[in-house]
């Protein structure tokens, strides 16, 4: 009789714990499992790579050898020639025309711009890459 | 006495599985809060880095404008120096066909045959101005004296604008 009772007893316990066992882990996942947002640990790389300053030196100026013009008319070319002779210089005259004298004087001075234009575009690289200012 | 049974069992079972209830939820609702602390300063690390990036990207930016205006410079500089070097080849160009107040153009050709050692000695000058002007193109240092050269007697009149550099021109 006393284990009948026993027995009674812990399956009222049981029926009592299985029916709740459900009703808790309900109400549980209804109140802890809320999603959480997921944030991810972020990773930048900076890498600076500086290229090693050329420095390279400007060539000298050349000094300029003079050049001696001679006019040579119908009117003074005996003397000019005489005046060769006399000097021991040999008697040839290497000759442009007006003309031709206009193309070499403006040929000559477009020469000139450019050596200045490249010179003036080499300067402003220099301050351009090799100034303080860049990061 | 067999129903009290059951309702005293009952509720020593619902205290038990709320005091297990109780305990699971404790146990989840500290889990969660180290999981939201560990992002909670993974967040204001993350804030941070983007916080130090901003500055590093804004710093690109100054530079990136900076850039821009030293570029905007160098080419304003280079038109500058164009138009310098057009104006003296125009100047060239006008030694040589002037027009005189009859509508004549100039004709050097004729003058050196009518003035031959006049044209002769403007012929070498001018040579020798044009020779100094590309020694001072490639980098010669000016003398003294064109340095301080402002009348039109004493100026470099095939180059003016590099040689004489006081000079004005009207």
């Amino acid at each position: 009789m006393s284990n009948t009772n026993e027995d009674t007893v812990i399956q009222g316990f049981l029926i009592s714990f299985l029916w709740l066992i459900p009703v808790v882990f309900l109400i549980n996942s209804c109140t802890t499992d809320t999603p959480s947002p997921q944030v991810k640990k972020i990773e930048t790389v900076t890498q600076y790579i500086e290229k090693t300053p050329l420095n390279l030196e400007k060539p000298a100026a050349i000094e300029m050898s003079t050049i001696n013009w001679i006019l040579i008319t119908p009117e003074n070319s005996e003397q000019v020639f005489a005046d060769l002779k006399s000097n021991g210089v040999d008697a040839v005259i290497f000759g442009v025309t007006d003309d031709g004298y206009e193309t070499l004087s403006k040929n000559f001075a477009q020469i000139r711009s450019y050596i200045i234009k490249q010179n003036e575009i080499i300067t402003q690289y220099k301050n351009y890459y090799e100034s303080d200012s860049k990061p | 006495m067999f129903i009290l049974n059951y309702v005293k069992y009952g509720i020593i079972g619902i205290l038990f599985v709320a005091a297990f209830g109780l305990y699971d939820y404790i146990i989840t609702l500290q889990r969660d809060l180290a999981t939201v602390r560990a992002e909670s300063a993974q967040a204001e690390a993350n804030t941070d880095l983007l916080e130090k990036e901003i500055i590093k990207q804004q710093r690109v930016i100054d530079q990136q404008q900076k850039d821009f205006e030293h570029i905007a410079q160098a080419k304003e500089q280079l038109e500058q120096t164009n138009a310098q070097l057009q104006k003296e080849y125009a100047n060239l160009d006008q030694k040589f066909n002037k027009i005189n107040s009859s509508g004549e153009r100039r004709d050097i050709g004729s003058l050196a045959v009518q003035k031959t050692a006049a044209i002769q000695r403007i012929v070498n000058q001018a040579s020798a101005n044009a020779l100094r002007c590309v020694e001072i193109a490639m980098g010669s240092p000016l003398t003294e004296k064109e340095q301080n050269a402002t009348k039109k007697s004493e100026i470099n009149s095939e180059c003016p604008n590099i040689a004489n550099p006081k000079y004005v021109q009207y």
